[in-house]
């Protein structure tokens, strides 16, 4: 008796880990409930991002400066959990009205949650009103438009699905305009995006 | 992968080359010209000139406006000086008064015909701050003296008219009021100038308005043009580096009729109410207080001016009016 009372004791602390209850363990079949299906939700692998950003730009070589505050429309094709491809244009008003428009990849880096920055490279293109710059050296006004390569660094990136926020996105390079350097800076101040 | 690669490169530099033409230089006649008109130049009296404009000031009780209540302003004498200095000349100036701001304004013009009636317009202020405004704007009085003495009798095909305004320093009240009275003038090409005779050969003695790179030392010459004047410009600062007296030259080509929010320092002289207007207008300058620390002081005196700079802004300017008055 002794021996099969420590017995059930034991039976009935192991059938009370596993949730029945200590009472009818000793009589119960020892069948354990199923475990539920596991929830975890697949990213799709491409997703679509139509995103608004809104900064500043500032393109200045020995040729020409343009220069601006504005905004525009980008399209952000996310490819698996760190790829993305973009291109965006803006409009800027302050020398005049410029046009940008920018081609590039980035890496998303997933690091706690919702917080998402990125680092990437374009290309970035200006058209549009410009102050030329002429001199004895060059008289002859440059091309109307010019390009530069940029690097892109976005810190105060955030994801809450679909939605995307970033601000103070800051895009810093070089360009070359008619033979001279180009200093090529933007700054998003905010872009907002919504992933389809 | 190559191929819509190349086929965007080739688009971009199609719209390069399209969007760059070559501005051609001024006709070999116009080029003559102006290499005549500029060779006639006598830096004697352009010295001269400056010298007795300050001095003249100097007389002149000055007074203090309505618009700035700091500043003590001078334009009586400088206007008889022109109309006394045309007439040396040969000339039988135009005199238009006006009134503003409780004072009696004088603006001084003279004609040099041609055979066409659009007019090429060499301008300049003469009204200044405190007795002295030796590189504000005497310089440019003198080069307008020394032009009309030089184009004198020359029958360019276009006419010439010569132009003192008065009231700029009082908020270009001289140049919006003479634009409204001859609104009807077909005016083919404006250049403005104000302060132009203060060089440094200094690095480092050049600023430049927030976000513009130009060259750090101040010994070159601005001209500032709205979009219609885009083509003038690069003829201009080409004829500069062609004539026996060469100065260095920088331009500024600004969008559309140049009131950009950026465009606030391209437009503090008598051209801003002929860009307004739609006008091709240069605007011929020394950058003023961007290099010239005794802008609107009374120490704007004429022993700070270099006169050897003075004299190759005039050949220049002197000879870009000559151009353009032989120019289609």
């Amino acid at each position: 008796v002794r021996v099969q009372t420590i017995a059930g004791l034991t039976s009935a602390v192991c059938f009370s880990a596993v949730g029945v209850p200590a009472g009818r363990a000793w009589a119960a079949p020892l069948t354990l409930p199923e475990s539920p299906p596991e929830v975890t939700k697949r990213e799709p692998f491409l997703t679509h991002e139509p995103y608004f950003t809104s900064g500043f730009g500032y393109y200045a070589s020995d040729r020409r400066v343009v220069a601006g505050l504005g905004g525009g429309p980008g399209y952000r094709l996310n490819v698996g959990r760190h790829f993305a491809a973009y291109a965006e244009g803006r409009w800027l008003v302050y020398t005049g009205s410029a046009f940008t428009g920018a081609v590039g990849g980035m890496y998303r880096l997933r690091i706690i949650e919702s917080w998402e920055p990125i680092v990437g490279v374009q290309v970035v293109g200006y058209a549009g009103n410009r102050i030329d710059v002429i001199s004895s050296a060059a008289p002859q006004p440059a091309p109307s438009t010019a390009w530069a390569a940029q690097v892109r660094l976005g810190l105060l990136r955030f994801v809450h699905e679909p939605f995307t926020v970033s601000a103070l996105c800051l895009d810093w390079g070089y360009g070359a305009d008619a033979g001279t350097r180009a200093t090529a800076i933007s700054l998003s101040l905010i872009d907002i995006g919504f992933r389809l | 992968v190559k191929r819509p690669f190349a086929a965007l490169l080739a688009g971009l530099l199609v719209v390069d080359a399209c969007t760059s033409a070559e501005v051609p230089d001024f006709a070999p006649p116009a080029t003559a010209r102006a290499a005549d008109a500029a060779g006639k130049i006598d830096g004697e009296n352009l010295r001269t000139h400056v010298a007795a404009i300050v001095d003249a000031r100097t007389k002149e009780q000055p007074v203090v406006s309505a618009y700035s209540i700091q500043k003590a302003h001078t334009h009586l004498n400088s206007a008889d000086y022109m109309i006394r200095e045309f007439r040396a000349l040969g000339y039988v100036p135009v005199v238009e008064k006006t009134s503003a701001n409780g004072m009696d304004l004088t603006t001084v013009y003279v004609d040099i015909p041609g055979t066409r009636p659009e007019l090429v317009l060499l301008t300049g202020h003469h009204d200044a701050w405190y007795q002295s405004g030796a590189d504000d704007n005497a310089t440019a009085l003198a080069v307008m003296l020394e032009g009309a003495r030089v184009l004198k009798d020359t029958k360019p095909t276009r006419s010439v008219r010569i132009i003192a305004f008065d009231g700029e320093e009082e908020g270009l009240i001289g140049a919006q009021r003479y634009l409204a009275e001859h609104a009807g003038d077909h005016v083919a090409m404006m250049l403005n100038m104000d302060c132009v005779g203060y060089a440094s050969h200094e690095k480092g003695s050049q600023d430049a308005p927030a976000g513009l790179a130009l060259r750090d030392t101040g010994d070159f010459l601005l001209a500032i043009a709205n979009e219609p004047a885009r083509n003038a410009a690069t003829q201009v600062v080409r004829l500069a580096s062609v004539l026996p007296s060469p100065v260095y030259m920088l331009g500024l080509i600004a969008p559309g009729d140049g009131y950009t929010a950026a465009s606030g320092s391209f437009l503090r002289s008598d051209h801003g109410p002929f860009w307004a207007a739609g006008i091709p207008a240069l605007f011929l300058t020394d950058t003023a207080d961007f290099r010239n620390h005794n802008y609107h002081t009374p120490e704007d005196t004429p022993e700070k001016l270099d006169y050897d700079f003075l004299a190759r802004v005039a050949a220049l300017t002197v000879g870009a009016v000559a151009a353009f008055a032989e120019s289609n």
